[in-house]
């Protein structure tokens, strides 16, 4: 456990410093994600000395957390009251933050069926890059007062503030997790037979498709997932640690540095993709990971409607493919120069032209 | 009648643009069809108002484009002549969100009602903003499908304005709001360019625009096209009534239901004062001695939801529910949500008008701010009748009055203040689905500092440079905020002064 502090008032000073001598700051929190150097900058904002929870009442399913905060401690905190993020996000072996979560706008293996940043996120604290301590957003469940501009940090990359704390919706853990092992001839097999569950309101809470193998969590009540019969169950204590590897990119599959590692987001039913090399599917299908030295990935990912970033080393600077749309590009700088007009924040990360992980 | 009470100030809100009316009609009659305009007084008079009828205002000209071009081209016009647009669905907000500007067209967008894809594989629809939202439901029902935000007007509301607001409803709580449940959008920019946001995926790149359109009160853009997320249908739904004979232990039960890991499908209050008023509308058999009644509604697996209504049962007996019952047939669930959704109707019935207030407040604080209510009314001589989403802490206090008394207008936004302000006071917020509108522009100032109002206007002022989408709603001037938190901090006794705490 990490000591509490609040270093808002040190945080808005180097703000306001780096903007009075004309200079920039390269955002860094738990170093995760990216490197200070990805994200350029003068100079390096260190927020991760930034932690504690600010406010927890388990019966509000409200938390509100400092962005340093690690989120193996957010989770840690929730599990001791059965409750939970429905984004699950991945704590990439204790180094991932809140802030960085947010920024990055990532979201776990339960991101379909639970949902994902941004049905997360209900308010945030942030300091622009005037220096303003900014509140937006808040701790209850409706709120459409302004404009939704918590929501917005999600994905942003630290390019229109500093987050200093957000509050987070919490949803009741499920009384049981079930994981089981299916065989299936291909991916396409697996994501049809998890739809079909879907389709029957089964309670699906995460699918892997890797090797032959549909993997497929079901959380819910005891009695309605004994009900249940769709073949052996993976080991309790087994099936944890196989999701917390996924999450976490920890499973045989992403320990192979000798290829290129991409993350790739599709819509839902697409088949099997024409890359040569490893594939290991998630969100039945709206996930997958690819490992393989093919050239084209962009061009082949963005033609089936979706977007593909390099994971492998300082992924953050990747530029994924975005539109060319030249309304979409000016909406992107005024909406960042509303925010950071001196350009303090990130300064390498470039939302005009090409856009990071969302 | 027409009150002024929040009409154009150039003191204090931001100058309106002059604007040659004629000029402006003759260039709208060379790029939209004939019958699109609707520029004579009386047959412009049906939208000088929104579902808050005491704000009026008629706009310079009414224009009904069929189709997505015409509507850029009105906005087109609009950006190169510098007039203020006010977008419009169906008109059912309640927050004079959709109130005409007197120097501005008023674009309606009902006849954009087409619903161009129902894909049932990925389970999505898209639809043009004009579609009703039960008509999405309707639609896709044959696939045991539906689109799950349902707002008490959704027989009548549009899509496209439920984006504008980020309309909740009953079921929010366990499958969100509107944001949680858009995936694209397709928006007119003032400058008449269409632009893509989002898509079928679950991740776009670049910023979520998105979700700071969905809420934006059409002051960012024109959404004219939205995919829609559906959810199938669940096997079973059960709704149980549950009667109290003391508001604070209805409000307790909420609290301990949802602290005991339960998330119903719809968890709804009403206080006596309704539960007769509906009764004596359309007789669906509420228990009209009791105190407080719950609504608490559980959907999925057929096990998972008989589990967790005995629970929740045993929750409420434990908090002190007098009575507890479960709809016995399909027909009898029907008939209690009837009751429910006909509540602001049934109330209507009581006096003239009434004035619904949306604050959203901490869980654990209904009860203390349900007894604010009850008191502030009290003193300012009010009945305020509550009927709320309680799961999600959303109030809607209805203060019932009869405008036809002299001078009772500003007594009633006096009181509607008063109880926003404790919504904020106790960690909460002005509006929880309604919006802010014209109606709540002053409590702003409460809401927010300085420093976020001005955040928020830059966010305008970066895609709405001349600031022609709906002027002079949800973002306050400064000079509106200074000047609203002098009078309220000149307030020695608020309930109890004679003065009008309105801005004028």
């Amino acid at each position: 456990m990490s000591t509490p502090a609040d270093l808002s008032n040190k945080l808005k000073l180097a703000i306001t410093d780096a903007r009075d001598s004309g200079g920039s700051l390269g955002i860094v929190s738990g170093g995760s994600k990216s490197t200070a150097a990805a994200l350029g900058g003068d100079s390096t904002l260190d927020i991760s000395g930034h932690r504690g929870i600010v406010a927890y009442q388990p019966t509000e399913l409200v938390v509100t957390v400092r962005a340093g905060t690690p989120v193996a401690e957010l989770d840690a905190a929730l599990d001791e009251q059965g409750q939970m993020l429905a984004c699950e996000w991945p704590d990439l072996g204790g180094r991932a933050t809140v802030g960085g979560s947010v920024a990055t706008g990532i979201a776990g293996p339960r991101r379909p069926y639970g949902g994902g940043g941004r049905d997360v996120v209900l308010g945030v604290r942030l300091i622009n890059g005037l220096g303003e301590v900014l509140s937006f957003g808040g701790q209850v469940m409706k709120n459409v007062a302004g404009y939704d501009l918590s929501r917005l940090m999600v994905g942003s990359r630290g390019c229109l503030g500093v987050l200093l704390d957000v509050s987070l919706k919490l949803v009741p853990q499920a009384p049981r997790d079930i994981t089981q092992l299916i065989t299936m001839p291909s991916s396409a097999d697996a994501a049809t037979y998890t739809l079909n569950l879907i389709r029957q309101s089964m309670p699906v809470s995460a699918s892997c498709y890797h090797n032959g193998q549909l993997w497929l969590r079901l959380s819910g009540s005891e009695s309605a997932l004994n009900k249940l019969d769709l073949g052996p169950r993976v080991e309790e204590g087994d099936d944890l640690s196989f999701w917390q590897d996924l999450k976490n990119r920890e499973l045989p599959f992403f320990n192979n540095p000798e290829q290129p590692l991409w993350r790739i987001a599709l819509p839902e039913g697409i088949g099997e993709l024409p890359l040569d090399g490893q594939i290991l599917s998630e969100w039945h299908g709206c996930l997958r990971w690819y490992r393989g030295g093919a050239d084209n990935v962009r061009q082949v990912v963005s033609d089936l409607g979706g977007f593909a970033q390099r994971m492998d080393g300082d992924y953050a600077t990747e530029p994924a493919p975005v539109e060319q749309d030249p309304v979409q590009q000016r909406w992107h700088e005024r909406l960042r120069a509303a925010f950071d007009p001196d350009r303090v924040f990130n300064p390498a990360l470039n939302f005009g032209g090409a856009t990071g992980e969302h | 009648m027409q009150y002024d009470f929040l009409s154009h100030d150039p003191a204090l809100d931001d100058p309106l643009p002059a604007v040659d009316r004629a000029r402006l009609l003759t260039q709208l009659r060379a790029y939209v069809p004939a019958d699109t305009i609707v520029d004579e007084t009386e047959a412009m008079r049906p939208f000088e108002c929104d579902g808050l009828t005491v704000y009026r205002c008629l706009p310079l000209v009414v224009v009904l484009p069929h189709t997505v071009e015409q509507a850029q081209s009105v906005l087109r016009i609009c950006h190169a002549e510098g007039v203020p647009v006010v977008t419009r669905g169906a008109g059912t907000g309640l927050s004079a969100g959709a109130l005409p500007c007197a120097n501005g067209v008023l674009l309606v967008l009902t006849r954009l009602n087409r619903i161009l894809e129902i894909d049932n594989e990925r389970r999505l629809a898209r639809v043009e903003p004009g579609v009703r939202n039960i008509a999405i439901s309707e639609a896709v029902a044959a696939f045991d499908l539906y689109y799950a935000p349902d707002p008490s007007s959704q027989l009548a509301c549009s899509i496209g304005g439920n984006i504008g607001e980020n309309a909740g409803g009953v079921h929010c709580l366990k499958y969100g709001l509107t944001v949680n449940n858009v995936l694209a959008l397709k928006v007119l920019t003032i400058e008449g360019e269409l632009l893509e946001l989002g898509g079928p995926g679950l991740e776009s790149p670049g910023f979520d625009l998105v979700s700071l359109l969905i809420g934006s009160e059409g002051m960012l853009g024109v959404v004219v096209e939205i995919t829609v997320k559906l959810l199938v249908r669940p096997p079973s739904t059960q709704t149980m009534m549950v009667s109290f004979d003391d508001v604070a232990a209805a409000a307790d039960t909420v609290a301990n239901i949802i602290s005991a890991g339960v998330i119903p499908a719809g968890l709804e209050m009403m206080d006596n004062l309704t539960i007769c008023a509906v009764e004596e509308f359309i007789a669906v058999g509420y228990p009209t001695d009791a105190a407080a009644l719950l609504l608490v509604e559980m959907d999925g697996e057929e096990q998972d939801v008989l589990e967790q209504l005995n629970q929740c049962a045993e929750i409420a007996r434990e908090t002190g529910a007098t009575a507890i019952h479960v709809a016995e047939s399909e027909a009898e669930r029907a008939r209690l949500w009837r009751g429910r959704k006909s509540a602001f109707p049934a109330l209507a019935r009581l006096k003239p008008d009434y004035y619904c207030i949306d604050g959203t407040i901490p869980r654990s604080a209904i009860a203390e701010v349900l007894a604010y209510i009850k008191d502030a009314g009290d003193r300012a001589g009010f009945q305020v009748a509550n009927v709320f989403h309680a799961g999600d802490g959303n109030l809607h206090p209805l203060i019932i009055f009869d405008s036809n008394v002299e001078g009772i207008i500003p007594r009633v936004e006096d009181l509607a203040g008063l109880i926003m302000e404790k919504c904020v006071a106790v960690g909460g917020t002005i509006t929880g689905e309604h919006g802010v509108g014209r109606e709540k522009i002053n409590q702003m100032a409460a809401q927010f500092g300085d420093a976020e109002i001005a955040q928020f206007m830059r966010v305008k002022e970066a895609l709405d440079p001349q600031k022609l989408l709906n002027p002079g709603k949800n973002i306050p001037t400064l000079r509106r905020c200074q000047e609203y938190r002098s009078i309220m901090s000149s307030r020695a006794e608020p309930a109890a002064a004679g003065a009008s705490g309105g801005l004028s």
